[in-house]
């Protein structure tokens, strides 16, 4: 049964919903707690200033250097009129994969409902500045997980230390952040304190 | 951060190769959740939608999109929708189990110079997960890389130990080409210097379990000699990623039954075969001939047994030292009788229940040893 899905898309489907949903828990700035009565509104308020400032987008440039969240609730309901779109079109990779037209629930034999699509988004913080968001979603894809994947910067003198090139050579700067699902449906939130473990003994014994 | 399947946390990392070279190479440092967490438990981690609904009954609303929220997000698609329908953009046409469209890697590598790395990549320490779904499901294609149907191999050995690297041999001894793959490459170049000593044997080399699984004749049938535990659950998952129904996976290691009982089960909505084997022998045995007890189905069974009949030991009036005893578990309780005992000491024991039988006690009529 894709029928259902020829008049939403993908956008629509996965994006909008699950993955900005990762993105904006991943951006998120730290919310004022976790526990108790006030952590479903403080995390929420945290996700929501996320969106905020995706939207900031839309304004002018010369407004955009007010940074509080407050002058930003502000300038969105009184700048609507000559805001601009959020994601322009070159932003977007829109992708159908061969035969989904072919299937009998689809009545539109020539539709362009994208079953694949890749966004770029910018969160304009301090913290994100410069760093790309990337939503990626598809169906018939190769491979089926859901991931949130982040590359660090090349470090400064990195060629020189390890001139191999398979090696990555970075530091702890964000370069770029990818949000990925592919053909999946629901989503988990958590939140982890444990210390990461590396044991050679482990890692290469020779079984 | 993996949300599905596998919920794990993982960072690439370099470190130095073990050993004595000092070029750094890839590897990972990572937490995930089935294998740190619920392994030794009963309980598995709940299913997203169980945990939602216990936060609706309690009243929780963190996991729920608050009216603002929902408005936002909108707010950001709802104006390039609308472009998207009213220009008629055209999607970009990809096919089916590709990784989707080029153009798309070419975007992000331009707009984000986001470059991929599929040198090394992630392998899920991958434990039978209890929640239904995701993982077990076939995979809609074989492995990647594709060989001339002469290049192909009759079975695969996985994990070059004594006893993986002189089964291999014996195999290859018996007419039998044979794939061998280890976690580390190193031991998998030794085997094959081995094997070109040993009279140029026809032993091709795998680079990691892919590339094993893409080096065989279907059905496929590969051997695993991996220490018990987890290193076997890590091989059967990367194994299994990449075949097909009807392929087969013998664990060759002595292992707890419950374990072996686990791991059938979880290749089973694949439709990959598991059998147990026990090879007795030691060293020596595996290399000129070992003697191999197996338990599973019998047509899984089926599949592997001209090639185990020729490579297990051969004794004249009672023919080769193989068979089918019964079950999976079957073998794997025989094998602790066997490990307890070992191999020398059965021998004492069989001497001394002959002895006792040809020389009265356990005999009705007498001696009939004279």
């Amino acid at each position: 049964m894709i029928g259902y899905f020829d008049k939403y898309g993908i956008i629509r489907d996965i994006l909008q919903n699950h993955l900005l949903q990762v993105l904006t828990l991943v951006a998120m700035e730290p919310p004022s707690t976790l526990e108790g009565e006030g952590a479903g509104n403080a995390i929420r308020d945290a996700k929501v200033a996320v969106l905020y400032v995706i939207l900031w987008r839309k304004f002018p440039v010369c407004l955009r250097s007010y940074s509080s969240i407050l002058t930003l609730c502000t300038l969105h309901f009184f700048c609507q009129r000559n805001a601009m779109d959020v994601i322009q079109l070159d932003d977007v990779v829109l992708g159908q994969y061969e035969g989904y037209a072919d299937d009998p629930t689809i009545d539109d034999k020539t539709t362009n409902t994208p079953t694949y699509a890749t966004i770029l988004l910018r969160i304009n913080t301090p913290r994100w500045k410069g760093v790309p968001f990337i939503m990626k979603a598809g169906k018939a894809l190769n491979e089926r997980k859901a991931e949130v994947r982040m590359q660090f910067k090349d470090m400064e003198n990195s060629k020189k230390l390890f001139p191999d090139s398979d090696i990555p050579r970075n530091e702890f700067g964000m370069l770029a952040c990818i949000v990925t699902s592919r053909s999946i449906s629901c989503l988990i939130l958590f939140s982890l304190i444990y210390s990461l473990s590396f044991l050679y003994s482990h890692a290469y014994s020779t079984e | 951060m993996r949300i599905q399947p596998n919920e794990s946390v993982y960072m690439k990392t370099n470190v130095k190769t073990p050993g004595y070279n000092t070029k750094p190479i890839q590897s990972e440092l990572e937490v995930n959740y089935e294998s740190r967490f619920f392994q030794h438990q009963k309980d598995s981690n709940p299913d997203a939608y169980t945990r939602l609904i216990l936060d609706v009954l309690q009243g929780k609303r963190a996991s729920f999109v608050r009216d603002d929220e929902l408005r936002r997000s909108w707010e950001i698609f709802t104006p390039l929708l609308h472009r998207i329908e009213n220009e008629k953009v055209p999607p970009i046409i990809y096919k089916q189990g590709s990784r989707g469209p080029q153009e798309s890697d070419d975007f992000i590598n331009e707009k984000a110079g986001y470059v991929r790395n599929d040198d090394y990549v992630f392998y899920e320490s991958n434990v039978a997960r209890k929640t239904e779904g995701t993982d077990t499901k076939p995979g809609p294609h074989g492995p990647k890389e594709f060989y001339p149907k002469e290049e192909l191999c009759d079975i695969g050995i996985f994990g070059l130990a004594v006893i993986g690297e002189n089964f291999a041999m014996r195999m290859a001894e018996q007419g039998f080409k044979v794939c061998v793959g280890n976690r580390s490459r190193a031991k998998v170049d030794l085997t094959l210097k081995r094997a070109k000593a040993d009279g140029d044997l026809p032993v091709v080399g795998a680079k990691d379990p892919e590339d094993l699984v893409a080096h065989l004749r279907k059905p496929r049938k590969v051997i695993i000699f991996v220490q018990a535990g987890m290193p076997v659950d890590h091989t059967i998952s990367n194994l299994a990623r990449h075949m097909e129904e009807g392929d087969l996976i013998i664990d060759g290691g002595d292992e707890w039954y419950k374990n072996s009982s686990r791991r059938a089960e979880f290749l089973k909505p694949k439709g990959v075969h598991f059998i147990g084997m026990g090879l007795s022998g030691g060293e020596s045995g595996a290399r000129y001939g070992p003697s191999l007890m197996l338990g599973g189905e019998e047509e899984a069974y089926k599949l592997v047994e001209p090639i185990l009949t020729k490579s297990a030991a051969s004794v004249d009036p009672t023919g080769p030292c193989v068979g089918l005893l019964g079950p999976l578990e079957s073998v794997r309780i025989l094998e602790l009788f066997f490990v307890w005992v070992g191999d020398r000491l059965i021998d004492l024991i069989f001497e001394f229940i002959f002895c006792l039988y040809f020389t009265g006690p356990l005999c009705k009529n007498g001696s009939q040893w004279y």
